[in-house]
Parts: structure tokens; C-alpha cells; sequence
């Protein structure tokens, strides 16, 4: 591997071609490479000499820059719904919600999940809600209302 | 629709493990109030659009929300769709109540 640099180490030798003889020692801290040096100041004698340089490992090396996650678009057939706070995505569980009383009012809360891929629906920005209960007395009569309704 | 999702037993409902938000549509003061009282004591936010109990226990539902840190949220529709119980508490805290039961009786004949 052959490259350009400028300054190596504290003697200050600037250099015009480097040669790095491929010999990485990685230890877990980095690779410590010897390179073959050139001085190109005037005045200093052209007498090619060796010296290392360390590289730090890409897991010592310091974290990587926070990228914020590119917007996604919810699809609940295939997977629950990222809420983003801030534009940080997290993977969360739907709502479980349970309704009690299957009148009027209840039967037409129950057909709006009744109608929704896995009894899941969506408020928009919000999390997922699931219909996991229905509670009636009437057990008969809330399942005949249910299914008129849906 | 599944029959197994509807249960005779609206309390073992209110209060099951695997219930995170408890909906109450009831309608009417009993069970609707135990069953909201229980809810809340459970650990459970509750939503009710139930007027009648609000308009005669909702001080005492609200005490028990926030002596158990959940939450009560309450709305629902009279005049053909218009939504006031989130206003009154704030407008006319006074005549909450009456107005409360007034729109409870309206709303059945109004729609």
C-alpha cells in the first residue's frame, strides 16, 4: 500500500511517499503499521527511514455520528407501528383495549376494530389499539349485535 | 368476529392483567361507577363516554383517578355530534353537572 501524508511524529521530517509494508499488528486498541519514509525538505539528505503509526480498530474507535432514521411509512400488515418521538423510532406493542358494554354505542366501538386487520386501529400519530374484550351480560345478544354491526 | 372476545363478566374484564386501556359504554350509574372505580383501582386508564355517570359520581371518579395516578378521559357527542364534556369542566364549572345530565336526557331524543 503506497500513499501520501504530511507530518508523521515530533521529528517534524515531512516526506514525499510513504510505503506502508503491510506488516498491521492488530491488537485490540488498533493496527500499528511501519511505514517507509522519504524526507522531502530541502536541504535534508534523501535516506529513506522507518517508522509506525498507530490506526485505532473501527470498535476503538470513537462512536459514530447519531443519524437521525429516515422516515418510514407504517404498513400494518407487516409489522406494528414505529411511533417516532423526535424522529427516533421504537418498536412498541399495540394498546390492549377492552370495552365494556356492547349496546349502541359499544357495538359501534367494537365494529370500528371488528373492521380493522387484527382488530388494530390506529389514531393517527399515536399508538396502536387492539380489541382484546368485549364485555356483556348478554353474551348472546352482544354477539348478535356485534355481528349485525360489523 | 371471534365469540371468545365477549365475556359475561365485565369486572374480571376490567380489572384482567393483559388489559391495558378499559373503555367504558355502558351507559346509566351502576355497574358503570364500580366498574370505572374498579378499573382505576386496577391500574387501568379508563375512557368512558358514559354522561349520566359523570354528571352524578364524577367527583368521586376523579378523586379515585388521581389518588390512583391514572387517568380518566371522558367525551361524547349530543346536538347531533357535537362534543361538550371536554369544554365544561372549563367553561361553566358550576352548572357542570346539571349540564351534564341535561345533555344525558337530550341525547337520546335528539338523535
Amino acid at each position: 500500500m503506497r500513499g501520501l501524508a504530511g507530518r508523521l511524529d515530533g521529528r517534524g521530517v515531512g516526506f514525499v511517499a510513504a510505503s506502508v509494508m503491510a506488516s498491521s499488528l492488530a491488537d485490540g486498541r488498533g493496527q500499528t503499521e511501519r511505514i517507509l519514509c522519504v524526507p522531502a525538505h530541502r536541504g535534508q539528505p534523501r535516506v529513506p527511514f522507518e517508522t509506525t503509526r498507530t490506526r485505532p480498530s473501527p470498535s476503538a474507535a470513537a462512536p459514530s455520528r447519531f443519524r437521525w432514521p429516515s422516515p418510514t411509512r407504517h404498513d400494518p400488515e407487516k409489522r406494528p407501528l414505529r411511533v417516532g418521538i423526535l424522529g427516533v423510532d421504537a418498536e412498541v406493542r399495540p394498546l390492549r383495549v377492552a370495552i365494556l358494554g356492547a349496546g349502541t354505542v359499544g357495538a359501534e366501538v367494537a365494529r370500528g376494530f371488528l373492521h380493522s386487520p387484527n382488530r388494530q386501529i390506529g389514531p393517527a400519530g399515536g399508538r396502536m389499539l387492539e380489541l382484546v374484550a368485549i364485555a356483556d351480560m348478554n353474551v348472546e345478544g352482544a354477539w348478535t349485535a356485534a355481528c349485525r354491526a360489523s | 368476529m371471534p365469540r371468545e372476545l365477549i365475556v359475561p363478566d365485565a369486572t374480571a374484564v376490567a380489572t384482567r392483567e393483559d388489559v391495558d386501556i378499559v373503555v367504558e359504554l355502558l351507559g346509566g350509574s351502576e355497574p358503570a361507577r364500580s366498574l370505572i372505580i374498579a378499573a382505576l383501582q386496577a391500574g387501568k386508564p379508563v375512557v368512558t363516554a358514559n354522561k349520566h355517570v359523570l354528571a352524578h359520581h364524577g367527583a368521586e371518579l376523579e378523586q379515585v383517578a388521581r389518588a390512583s395516578g391514572m387517568a380518566l378521559r371522558y367525551e361524547a357527542s349530543v346536538c347531533g355530534g357535537t362534543p361538550v364534556l371536554d369544554r365544561l369542566p372549563e367553561d361553566w364549572p358550576p352548572t357542570t353537572s346539571g349540564a351534564c345530565e341535561a345533555s344525558s336526557t337530550a341525547a337520546p331524543t335528539s338523535s
